[in-house]
């Protein structure tokens, strides 16, 4: 194919393939064919089944064809209309015994979810209990309602001198 | 010309923002090409028409994602050799069944709600001559993708890069495809052409 994408002749036989040569590509042609009879001989077999082919006839179509797929066209629309748009006629698709698995499922998740949480905020009450604790062990505010009295007692008076020198 | 100034794609546009008479015009222009090539490819006309009839309802529900990067014909073109290409493997896997069977959920409607003013008779589409019959038949038989490119070389309106991009081929994969597909009928039918059946005329006649 390399060598045939520049040999005139086989352009021009393309260009055969689709339409009539062109007055002067038909005189470029018979240059190019010249007095070679084998070359002559091919083009015109190119030409005749290009005739042929033309020739074939075309397939019969029904008169109502077009009728039928505008009709056909307006079912489908009349149908889609009916249809739930985006994500509900995409939910549609599937039948109930996919669509409760999904739901069934999708509770399920939902309960997990919820259980979960529960036992997350107990587990943080408990967490906070346990912080608390060490506060537990300071003494109690009625303990420490006779501090005073307490402490002075193991305070030894001033000594009394002149009460000594009395006793003497 | 280029999809810009494609008045195909223009009138796709149209459908595109809900145009039924634009989608019409599409429908009435391009039966034909269409129905030639699935028919040339599945090698029966009724199931044919109801691939036809399948590829431009195909053409309608897609009209939301039609892109004018090409040409209208193209993207046509493309869905209509899916759908045959469809057809056959659905035939490979299922040899026995009929396409009496919808080919998708919103094919039902097609070919049964309403009547054929003018049915048609299987005599109409007989071949008028045994030189065409022969072709017809060597056209049939040669390999999907020579067969492809060859009937839409045939149609003028499409071009060599169009046929590549319907094929999924490089533009010189196309050529050849054409080339070989027109050694093997010109091989296959050297009988007439060697008896002057053919009638073209030659290149010194022209």
């Amino acid at each position: 194919m390399s060598q045939m994408k520049n040999d005139p002749l086989q352009r021009l036989r393309e260009t055969a393939w689709r339409r009539k040569l062109a007055p002067e590509e038909e005189a470029e042609l018979l240059r190019l064919l010249g007095d070679d009879a084998p070359a002559c001989a091919e083009w015109e077999a190119e030409l005749a089944l290009t005739a042929s082919l033309s020739r074939l006839p075309a397939p019969g179509v029904a008169t109502n064809f077009t009728t039928r797929v505008m009709e056909a066209v307006r079912a489908g629309q009349i149908a889609e209309a009916r249809r739930p748009d985006g994500l509900g006629r995409w939910w549609s698709r599937f039948g109930w015994r996919p669509r409760l698995a999904v739901l069934g499922g999708a509770t399920a998740l939902v309960a997990v979810v919820v259980v979960q949480h529960r036992i997350h905020v107990q587990q943080e009450v408990v967490l906070g209990v346990r912080m608390l604790s060490p506060a537990a062990m300071v003494p109690s505010v009625e303990w420490l309602a006779d501090f005073d009295a307490i402490d002075k007692l193991g305070q030894v008076a001033p000594t009394d001198e002149d009460l000594l020198a009395a006793l003497k | 010309m280029s999809f810009e100034t494609d008045p195909d794609s223009q009138l796709m546009l149209r459908v595109k923002h809900g145009d039924m008479d634009a989608f019409e015009s599409l429908v009435e222009k391009f039966k034909q090409p269409v129905m030639g090539l699935v028919y040339r490819t599945l090698r029966d006309a009724d199931e044919a028409e109801d691939i036809a009839q399948a590829v431009f309802i195909q053409v309608y529900k897609s009209r939301d994602r039609y892109q004018p990067s090409a040409r209208f014909s193209t993207w046509l073109f493309t869905i209509a050799r899916n759908f045959c290409l469809n057809e056959i493997r659905r035939r490979v896997r299922h040899p026995a069944d009929a396409l009496d069977q919808p080919l998708n959920d919103s094919d039902d409607t097609v070919g049964t709600l309403i009547p054929d003013a003018a049915v048609r008779d299987a005599g109409d589409l007989s071949l008028s001559g045994e030189l065409t019959q022969k072709v017809d038949e060597a056209v049939r038989d040669l390999p999907e993708l020579q067969r492809t490119a060859l009937l839409l070389c045939r149609e003028g309106d499409v071009s060599y890069d169009e046929i590549a991009e319907v094929l999924g081929t490089s533009l010189s994969a196309t050529k050849s495809l054409i080339h070989r597909a027109r050694e093997t009928l010109k091989a296959r039918l050297k009988p007439y052409l060697e008896s002057g059946t053919w009638s073209a005329g030659g290149a010194k006649k022209q």
